[in-house]
C-alpha cells in the first residue's frame, strides 16, 4: 500500500484521497445503520449504550474540592449563625440600596434601572462625589438597608458589581460582563411588580454556599406566585449567569419560558469579611496562580 | 574685606562667564543648585558667591536649616523663631527667603500627608490584562453553552411543580397568559386577598443551592 501523500502526481493523489475518504464515510454509515437496526429490535441495548457513553466534560472531571457541601451538620450550624441569619432566622425583609461609582455614565444608569426593577424594595441613589464607601455604608445602616450594590464602570461600561451585606458584611466583588438590557433581548416580556421566585443552581462549595445565601438574601422570603416571574442565578464553571423569565406550565411535563431580561454574567473576584474596607480581611480572593487547572472551580 | 572681594570675583565669573548651575531662559535666569533658597540666578540668592548663606531644605519629611545642618521644629511658629535666632548675623534677605521656603515646605508636607491618608479611599487602578480578558470571555461563552440555561431553569421549575411548591392546582397550568396582571398599577386592589390565599398555601420558598 502506497502512502497517499508520497504520490507525486497531484491528480492521482487527489483521486486516491477522495476514494479513501468516501470509503471511510461509507464504513461509518454502514456501522451506524447496523447499530440502529440492532437497537431497534433491542431497545435495552440502546439504553445501556446511552448510560455508558457519557462524554467527558469539565463538570464531571472537575478536580475534587474538599469544601463541597453535602448534608453537613457542621456547615448547617455554621450557617445558622452567620451574617445572613437576620434574613434566614429573624425573617427581616431585604431593603437594597443601589448606587454607582463616582461620575457614572448613562450606561451605568440604565443598568441600575434594570437592577432596581429586578430586586423588590430596592432604591437607587445617585452617587455624590464627596461620599466615600464608608460614609454610604454608615448612612445605609442608619436607614435600615440590608444590602448595598455598587455598580462600577470603566470606559463608560459597567464592569464590576460590589455587593455589601449590612450591617456586618460580608462584601463580595464581582466582575460584570455580557450585559444585555431587556430592550436588547428579542421577544422579551414586560415585567410586573410581583416578587419573583429565585432559582440558584450549582452553588456547591462552602464559598458557593455563602455567595448563594448572599443572593438569596436579596430577594423577599415569599414570592408572589401569581406573577410567575423567576429570577435565576446559575453557576457554571464559576461564572454566575443571571436570567429572568416569566413561566407558564403547559402541563406537568412542559413549561414555557418568556425572557424578561436583563442578562448579565458575574464572576467572583473577592469576598471580604465585614463591610467594605480595602485593608480589611479577605475571606477569599481570586489570584492568577489559582487558575493552574481548567478543572478547578471554586463555587 | 577679603571675603567681600572673593564674593565679588565669584559673582563676576558666574554672571559674566560660566556657571554649571545656571539655566538661561527667555524670561530669566534660574539656578539649579540645590542649596539655592529662591531658585533664581542673581547676586543675592547665589549660594556660591555668598560666603554667608543659609537655606531651608526638607529631607524625608524633616525640615532642616542649612548653614550648619540644624533640625527645625515641627511647630511652624517655633521653627520661624528658630530661624530668627540662628540667622541673627545674616542679611535680612536670607532670613526672609528662608522663612518663605519654610512656609512652602510646611504646606506641601501637610498636603502630602493628607493625600496619603486619602489614598485608601480613592479607587484603586488595576491593569487590564488583555490576554486574561480574552481567555475569560472565551471560557464564559463555553460555560454558557454548557449550562444550557433554559433547560436548567425549566427542569428546576418542573421539579418545584412536582414537589407541590405551587399548590395542588397551579395557577397557570393550561391557562393563557393573563395580560392584565402584568401591569404594575393593577396590583394593589386584590393584593390582600391574594396574599392571604398564598400564605395559606405556600410555605417559605426553599431554594436549591
Amino acid at each position: 500500500m502506497v502512502e497517499i501523500n508520497t504520490i507525486k502526481n497531484k491528480l492521482k493523489r487527489e483521486e486516491l484521497y477522495q476514494k479513501q475518504k468516501s470509503a471511510k464515510a461509507k464504513e461509518k454509515r454502514d456501522r451506524r445503520t447496523a447499530l440502529q437496526k440492532e437497537e431497534a429490535s433491542n431497545p435495552e441495548k440502546k439504553e445501556k449504550r446511552l448510560v455508558e457513553n457519557v462524554p467527558n466534560t469539565l463538570e464531571n472531571t472537575r478536580e475534587f474540592d474538599e469544601t463541597i457541601v453535602g448534608d453537613d451538620e457542621e456547615v448547617a450550624a455554621d450557617e445558622a449563625t452567620d451574617e445572613f441569619s437576620q434574613y434566614f432566622q429573624s425573617g427581616v425583609a431585604p431593603k437594597i440600596l443601589i448606587t454607582t461609582s463616582k461620575g457614572p455614565s448613562s450606561a451605568v444608569y440604565e443598568f441600575a434601572t434594570e437592577l432596581v426593577d429586578i430586586f423588590p424594595n430596592s432604591h437607587f441613589v445617585k452617587r455624590k462625589p464627596q461620599f466615600e464607601m464608608r460614609h454610604i455604608v454608615e448612612f445605609s445602616k442608619n436607614r435600615d438597608f440590608t444590602d448595598i450594590m455598587v455598580i462600577n464602570e470603566d470606559r463608560k461600561e459597567p464592569n464590576a458589581l460590589t455587593l455589601i451585606h449590612l450591617p456586618n458584611g460580608p462584601t463580595a466583588h464581582f466582575k460584570l460582563s455580557s450585559i444585555s438590557l431587556s430592550k436588547e433581548i428579542e421577544g422579551h416580556g414586560r415585567t410586573s411588580s410581583h416578587k419573583p421566585e429565585l432559582i440558584l443552581n450549582n452553588f456547591n462549595t462552602r464559598l458557593g454556599h455563602t455567595i448563594g445565601r448572599m443572593f438569596t438574601a436579596l430577594f423577599p422570603h415569599v414570592p408572589e406566585f401569581q406573577g410567575r416571574q423567576v429570577a435565576t442565578l446559575h453557576n457554571q464553571r464559576d461564572f454566575i449567569f443571571f436570567r429572568r423569565h416569566r413561566y407558564m406550565f403547559k402541563n406537568a411535563k412542559r413549561v414555557n419560558l418568556q425572557e424578561l431580561g436583563p442578562r448579565f454574567t458575574l464572576k467572583l473576584k473577592w469576598l471580604q469579611k465585614g463591610t467594605f474596607d480595602r485593608k480589611g480581611e479577605y475571606e477569599w480572593m481570586f489570584k492568577p496562580e489559582m487558575e493552574t487547572s481548567r478543572r478547578r472551580f471554586f463555587l | 574685606m577679603l571675603q567681600l572681594i572673593k564674593n565679588c570675583s565669584y559673582w563676576q565669573v558666574i554672571n559674566q562667564q560660566f556657571c554649571s548651575y545656571k539655566v538661561k531662559t527667555p524670561t530669566g535666569n534660574f539656578c539649579r543648585n540645590e542649596y539655592n533658597a529662591t531658585g533664581l540666578c542673581n547676586r543675592q540668592s547665589c549660594p556660591l558667591a555668598n560666603s554667608r548663606y543659609a537655606t531651608v531644605r526638607e529631607q524625608n519629611g524633616v525640615i532642616y536649616l542649612f548653614w550648619e545642618k540644624i533640625k527645625l521644629s515641627k511647630n511652624y511658629a517655633q521653627a520661624l523663631e528658630q530661624i530668627d535666632k540662628e540667622l541673627i548675623y545674616w542679611p535680612n534677605f536670607s532670613i526672609h527667603k528662608c522663612k518663605q521656603r519654610l512656609t512652602e515646605i510646611t504646606q506641601y508636607l501637610i498636603k502630602m500627608r493628607k493625600l496619603k491618608l486619602k489614598a485608601d479611599e480613592r479607587p484603586k487602578l488595576v491593569g487590564i490584562k488583555k490576554k486574561v480578558e480574552r481567555r475569560e470571555a472565551r471560557r464564559e461563552a463555553k460555560a454558557e453553552a454548557a449550562a444550557r440555561l433554559d433547560k436548567a431553569i425549566e427542569k428546576e421549575l418542573l421539579d418545584r411543580l412536582k414537589s407541590h411548591a405551587y399548590g395542588d392546582a397551579p395557577l397557570n397550568e393550561e391557562e393563557e397568559e393573563d395580560e392584565e396582571r402584568e401591569f404594575v398599577s393593577d396590583q394593589s386592589e386584590d393584593e390582600e386577598d391574594m396574599e392571604d390565599m398564598f400564605e395559606k398555601e405556600y410555605e417559605h420558598e426553599t431554594v436549591a443551592l
